[in-house]
């Protein structure tokens, strides 16, 4: 009996010591969420801290606090280094939170190696039994799709489902495939800065190749990176024609050939090289229709 | 005057037959006992061993009360005797309550006798000793009664605590939300106390930032020797696993150990990329462990949400990249088993390159074509979600009969 008068009072005792948790979880959280201190301030606190607390006690604690700050963006430092992708700024809010139910909105910006992102989304996590359920809804992307439209799609996909890994992921390839493409692209300006033209800037997704022996001779080069809804990712290259009339009306069928000739040796040699025969090819100073059909030594590659 | 036994007032002991009525009172519980012939129990307190010949004068010393007085007093006049007692020895008093106030007189030791003692003598001491215990046990209660309630006023101070504390929080939080706690306030709490703040802030946003990678599918901490990296995957926005390598970067990078079940195809990844892009080596990795798990998700969730379709269990290999099952499907004219073979040949796809549904050979056509719609989204969507397209489409189906079988939704 005088158990049961206890227990009315230690039930209370605890369902108040969990609220009183769980509040002063949300009081930090909120404070944390709601407060920003700029780099500067948080070195004026360490030079302020410093000042006061040389050789004494709490310089103990000082320095570990330190230690560990510099732990963590040393840690940060290596992974956006590592995986390319940077987070420029992350905001949190805590929707829900109780014993085993958290619910958190985040807002977070960056970019992946060369595209820039911004995105939103819900991250549930549930705890049963032993393991702790994570799972993001609500997701939302924002980017400059109107540069990337193949990526657009994709986007939407991963919107629909809260696929946020697969976003990064796929999100990373296709960067590292753009950050490829352009440097390939820089890479040809650079070494044949005479036949190579950017017209749209290292950005863009096609070069052109001309003869300065050849006016109006002009090939194009063009580089897709495909990417569907499942996230893989296809570089797609051809080769397009803009040949004079005059040289048209002396060879015809070579022309014709070349993109299906250029498609083969993408095959064959991979990507730089097949650029590189090409950007030879139509450098040489000998008519290129004529290396096209006889005497190159590209020739049995071409066929 | 007629002394009758009590009756049993402590509940313990009852009455023992035979033995001579004395007159006896129990007050709190206890015993103090009318110092009347043959044999005056004055020996309660302890400390003198029982006399046989014992002077019949009590003792007076002690108990501070003569003989002649039915009832003996207390000697500390603020132990309260309780009212009905006093009037008359008997019968006792019917609102006596069986829990009254700790009398410390009765915390004594047994009283030690001689030897054994034959006749009546022998049963007024059994019978005292068992008043005796039953005075022990009423202190004992006591005892506990005062430490419970010592208990209890403590268990009640802490709930007003807490519920104050409690109090306090909410009115904080909610001056909080309402953003009327600003910064300033934070910041004003003592002047040191802000700096340490603004250090723990910014360690509280490196950490959430760190942990945010965990959600990116690629992770890493960096060791003393290298790397551990952990590398999770998800189907759609479920994660499901975490999978660690602890790779060494020092003399040579080389995978120390990790958590990659054998059937993944490490040691080749590792051959091929590790050495030349660490990179490459773990988004390949990545690749084969995400279609792995969620190829295994999808079949768990069919098993979960569709057993009631399926006919006998379903098969898979390890890699979960052949899956053999039997279902049941419903037709215009009736129920019908149809047998699915999934292949992932790809083993960096959650989506299997061939499906093979088959029916009965001697089917109707119209369930041929349905085989072969099934097939179809079993090689677009995933597993489970292709069931729930099939069901909601038999619910179409049933309801408008318009819609062919199996069309999508």
């Amino acid at each position: 009996m005088e158990n049961n008068v206890y227990k009315v009072y230690e039930d209370e005792i605890q369902l108040l010591e969990e609220e009183i948790k769980l509040l002063a979880e949300k009081y930090d959280n909120l404070k944390q969420e709601s407060t920003f201190y700029s780099d500067e301030e948080i070195l004026t606190s360490i030079k302020l801290l410093q000042k006061e607390f040389q050789g004494k006690s709490k310089g103990e604690r000082l320095s570990s606090l330190k230690a560990q700050l510099e732990s963590l963006e040393r840690e940060i430092s290596f992974l956006m280094k590592f995986t390319g992708i940077h987070f420029t700024s992350h905001s949190k809010k805590t929707l829900e939170k109780n014993e085993n139910r958290t619910v958190q909105k985040h807002r977070l910006s960056g970019n992946c190696h060369s595209l820039p992102f911004q995105l939103e989304f819900q991250l549930l996590e549930t705890q049963n039994k032993e393991n702790v359920s994570t799972v993001i809804t609500d997701f939302n992307v924002i980017m400059e799709s109107g540069e990337y439209s193949d990526l657009s799609k994709f986007v939407s996909s991963t919107e629909k489902h809260g696929s946020l890994l697969l976003f990064f992921r796929s999100l990373s390839s296709y960067a590292e495939w753009y950050e490829h493409r352009r440097c390939t692209f820089l890479h040809f300006k650079a070494k044949y800065p005479d036949i190579v033209a950017l017209p749209e800037g290292q950005l863009g997704d096609y070069i052109i190749l001309r003869n300065p022996k050849l006016p109006g001779f002009e090939l194009m080069i063009v580089w897709k990176i495909h990417i569907d809804e499942e996230g893989r990712i296809t570089p797609v290259l051809d080769l397009l024609t803009k040949v004079p009339e005059q040289v048209l009306e002396r060879k015809m069928a070579p022309f014709e050939n070349a993109p299906t000739c250029f498609r083969s040796m993408l095959l064959l040699f991979g990507i730089e090289t097949a650029i590189e025969n090409l950007i030879k090819v139509a450098g040489l100073e000998k008519s290129i229709p004529a290396l096209l059909t006889r005497g190159s030594n590209l020739k049995s590659s071409f066929n | 005057m007629s002394l009758r036994p009590p009756q049993n007032l402590s509940g313990g002991v009852p009455w023992p037959p035979g033995v001579p009525l004395l007159p006896l009172i129990l007050l709190d519980g206890g015993l103090w006992a009318a110092p009347c012939p043959p044999a005056p129990p004055q020996n309660v307190l302890g400390g003198v061993s029982w006399p046989p010949r014992v002077p019949q004068t009590p003792p007076t010393t002690l108990w501070g009360a003569s003989p002649s007085q039915a009832i003996l007093c207390a000697p500390d006049p603020h132990i309260p005797i309780t009212g009905g007692l006093q009037a008359a020895p008997c019968p006792p008093d019917p609102h006596i309550p069986p829990h009254s106030p700790p009398n410390p007189w009765m915390c004594t030791p047994t009283p030690k006798f001689g030897g054994p003692r034959p006749g009546p003598q022998a049963r007024v001491l059994a019978y005292l000793e068992r008043l005796e215990a039953q005075g022990r046990e009423s202190a004992r209660k006591q005892e506990e009664e005062e430490q419970q309630e010592q208990k209890l006023a403590e268990l009640k101070a802490k709930v007003q605590e807490l519920r104050a504390w409690r109090d306090k929080l909410r009115a904080k939080l909610e001056l909080q939300q309402k953003g009327l706690l600003e910064k300033d306030s934070f910041k004003m709490d003592a002047e040191h106390p802000s700096a340490w703040a603004v250090l723990e802030w910014k360690i509280q946003i490196l950490r959430d930032l760190l942990q945010l990678f965990y959600l990116t599918g690629i992770n890493g901490k960096l060791t003393r020797r290298g790397v551990c990296f952990c590398i999770t995957t998800a189907f759609e926005g479920t994660y499901l696993q975490s999978y660690y390598l602890d790779v060494l970067t020092r003399p040579e990078v080389r995978i120390q150990c990790h958590s990659v079940p054998i059937f993944i195809p490490l040691e080749q990844i590792a051959r091929k990329h590790l050495q030349t892009d660490m990179r490459r080596f773990l988004v390949v990795l990545f690749d084969h462990l995400n279609a792995y798990d969620g190829r295994r998700y999808q079949v768990d969730q069919l098993q979960e949400h569709f057993s009631g379709r399926l006919e006998g269990t379903l098969q898979r290999n390890s890699l979960c990249n052949l899956v053999v099952f039997r279902y049941n499907v419903s037709g215009d004219s009736g129920s019908f088993l149809f047998s699915a073979k999934l292949f992932y040949s790809d083993l960096c796809c959650s989506l299997p390159t061939e499906a093979i549904v088959s029916c009965m050979p001697n089917a109707p056509a119209e369930l041929a074509e349905m085989a072969a719609a099934h097939s179809e989204m079993f090689r677009r969507l995933a597993l489970h979600k292709a069931f729930a397209s099939f069901s909601k489409a038999e619910e179409t189906q049933d309801q408008a009969p318009i819609n062919p079988p199996g069309s999508p939704q």
